[in-house]
């Protein structure tokens, strides 16, 4: 009975301080009683269930008391509390917004499938100190006959067109792309079709996919486009399909048509294109890179005017994210954090300076028993309230914050087609703002501790 | 039903007296043959509750405790309370003639 009796005890300490000290003894000696006449059995399912459905119940009506406790020192002090809001919201809002671009660039995979497995297939000339330039289209064609590393290789031209049907003329960037490429990306078209291996050659019938946005802006996003010619440079084109949104990272182009393969009007120097391929699963770069590095041997031989030239591979990664790049969003990141641990320095000095002020009042709980437990969560209340509401605001900031942001950017500096707030920024929002709170209350421990009045005396 | 069931059982149970929580307890098993048995943190919970809520009172000075060391506290319902109890056993009333009309009761006598 003894071991009962102590288990019942310990159990009791998921109640609140309060409810505890109240009427432990009471349940204990209830506990007791019931077990001087009853199974232990009937006893035990009795409390566990009794504490399954009341530790919640008391704990949620203690939280609640706080609640509105610290909702009342709020609006007691509206000058002091806006400033911590406001504070809070702004530094929330910067890191949010920052990191929902690093997110984007940094965490987030590219928008293809498998994306690790896709590089770029770059020419080199240590000579003219170039490590990753275009290519030609002849060294393309005889990559493509040589390489088994590699699933496919796509080619990527850039393009503009003055594009006419469905609305004003219009100047429009866009890219001469391998019918390979959406493969090799592992994308679809959003409507229609693709290219087709026929249409890389000369003498086919003039084909195009436009992107989505021109879709959307030109066409009103009317699927009865496909099938419809419209006139690009002055000739008739067909539309067999809209592009997916990913493809705009290349160029941020809105219409692509395929790379049409004339050898005889093609020079090995001319380095027009760009070159993407896909790694064969368990293929790593350094051998890809060994296998190409054999092929550009060769050539060498057969092209001599190519002895200056190489071949560098890249992942995706490297292609799209430059160090330049990564270090920058790196650095602001780190300094919006900067900001946020200033401004929770700086509440932490507020919190400091009121609590001194309301010094008497802690000293009088303290002293009419309020456990320094109890005083604690009441702070750790009040202060998560004020984070909270700051927290929240600062969201919402953010969230605007990025939509203006992501319209305002010149459309190719960052490698992503949009930069939105999604689950993983919220989740770091959210995490940031406990963070804030956590740093808050271990000051304001600091203080409650300074506040006792045994020390004081 | 406007009130949680073990407050309603809880203010019957103080109805004829005041009681310390461990007596609420077997008077409501005792009255049910054993089938209502409040576990101890409903039983102090709900009190907690009906204190705050006016519903019963604590006695200042309790009864001579008869059995025991423990010092129990005794409590007594208010006026409140006895109103809300009254409000509450007449919806139930109600409730119990309109579910007999409906054929849902055995009849006991």
């Amino acid at each position: 009975m003894r071991s009962a009796d102590r288990l019942y005890r310990f159990l009791l300490r998921l109640y609140p301080d309060e409810f505890r000290s109240e009427y432990g003894r009471e349940m204990v000696d209830m506990f007791r009683h019931r077990a001087s006449y009853e199974s232990p059995f009937r006893i035990w399912t009795d409390i566990i269930r009794d504490l399954v459905v009341t530790v919640p119940k008391e704990h949620t009506a203690v939280l609640a008391k706080d609640l509105r406790y610290a909702l009342r020192v709020i609006c007691r002090a509206p000058a002091f509390s806006l400033a911590v809001i406001v504070a809070v919201a702004l530094a929330i809002a910067a890191n949010t917004a920052m990191f929902s671009i690093v997110n984007a660039v940094l965490v987030r995979p590219l928008p293809f499938a498998d994306s690790e497995r896709l590089i770029q297939v770059a020419e080199k000339n240590d000579r003219l100190k170039l490590s990753n330039f275009g290519t030609s289209v002849l060294n393309f064609v005889s990559w493509r006959e040589q390489a088994t590393t590699v699933d496919q290789l796509a080619a990527i031209g850039l393009a503009t067109f003055s594009l006419r049907g469905g609305g004003e003329p219009d100047q429009v960037v866009g890219n001469r792309i391998s019918p390979s490429l959406l493969n090799v990306l592992g994308l679809r078209p959003l409507a229609g079709r693709g290219f087709t291996e026929a249409e890389e050659k000369r003498g086919t019938a003039q084909v195009a996919m436009i992107g989505e946005r021109l879709w959307a802006r030109r066409f009103g996003r009317d699927p009865s486009i496909i099938g419809r010619t419209i006139t690009l440079n002055n000739a008739p084109v067909l539309v067999v399909g809209i592009a997916p949104a990913a493809l705009t990272v290349f160029s941020n182009g809105d219409v692509f048509v395929p790379l049409v393969i004339d050898p005889t009007n093609e020079n090995r120097l001319d380095h027009v294109i760009d070159v993407a391929a896909r790694l064969k699963r368990g293929v790593t770069l350094q051998q890809a890179q060994g296998e190409f590095d054999n092929i550009v041997a060769g050539m060498h031989k057969t092209y001599p005017e190519l002895r200056d030239w190489g071949i560098h591979l890249l992942t995706f990664f490297e292609t799209f994210v430059s160090p330049r790049l990564e270090t920058a969003l790196l650095v602001l990141m780190a300094a919006v954090g900067c900001v946020l641990l200033i401004v929770c320095a700086s509440i932490a000095n507020l919190l400091l300076a009121r609590a001194t002020a309301r010094d008497k009042q802690i000293a009088v709980s303290a002293a009419l028993g309020a456990s320094r437990s109890r005083l604690l969560r009441q702070l750790l209340v009040e202060s998560m309230t004020l984070s909270g509401i700051g927290g929240a605001a600062g969201i919402g900031i953010a969230v605007w914050a990025v939509r203006v942001i992501s319209a305002s950017l010149p459309p190719t500096l960052l490698p992503v087609p949009d930069v939105h707030v999604d689950g993983t920024v919220l989740l770091f929002a959210v995490g940031l703002t406990i963070a804030t709170d956590l740093i808050f209350v271990c000051r304001a421990g600091v203080v409650c501790g300074e506040g006792r009045p045994s020390q004081r005396a | 039903m406007a009130i949680p069931l073990p407050v309603l059982q809880i203010l019957v149970a103080l109805a004829d007296g005041e009681r310390h929580g461990y007596a609420i307890m077997q008077e409501i098993a005792a009255r049910t043959d054993g089938a209502v048995r409040l576990g101890p943190g409903t039983l102090y919970g709900s009190i907690r509750r009906m204190l705050h809520g006016g519903l019963i009172e604590e006695l200042d000075e309790r009864p001579c405790p008869p059995d025991d060391n423990v010092r129990r506290r005794y409590y007594r319902i208010t006026p409140r309370g006895r109103r809300v109890a009254k409000q509450e056993v007449g919806y139930l009333a109600d409730l119990v003639r309109h579910a007999r009309a409906a054929g849902l009761v055995h009849k006991t006598t």
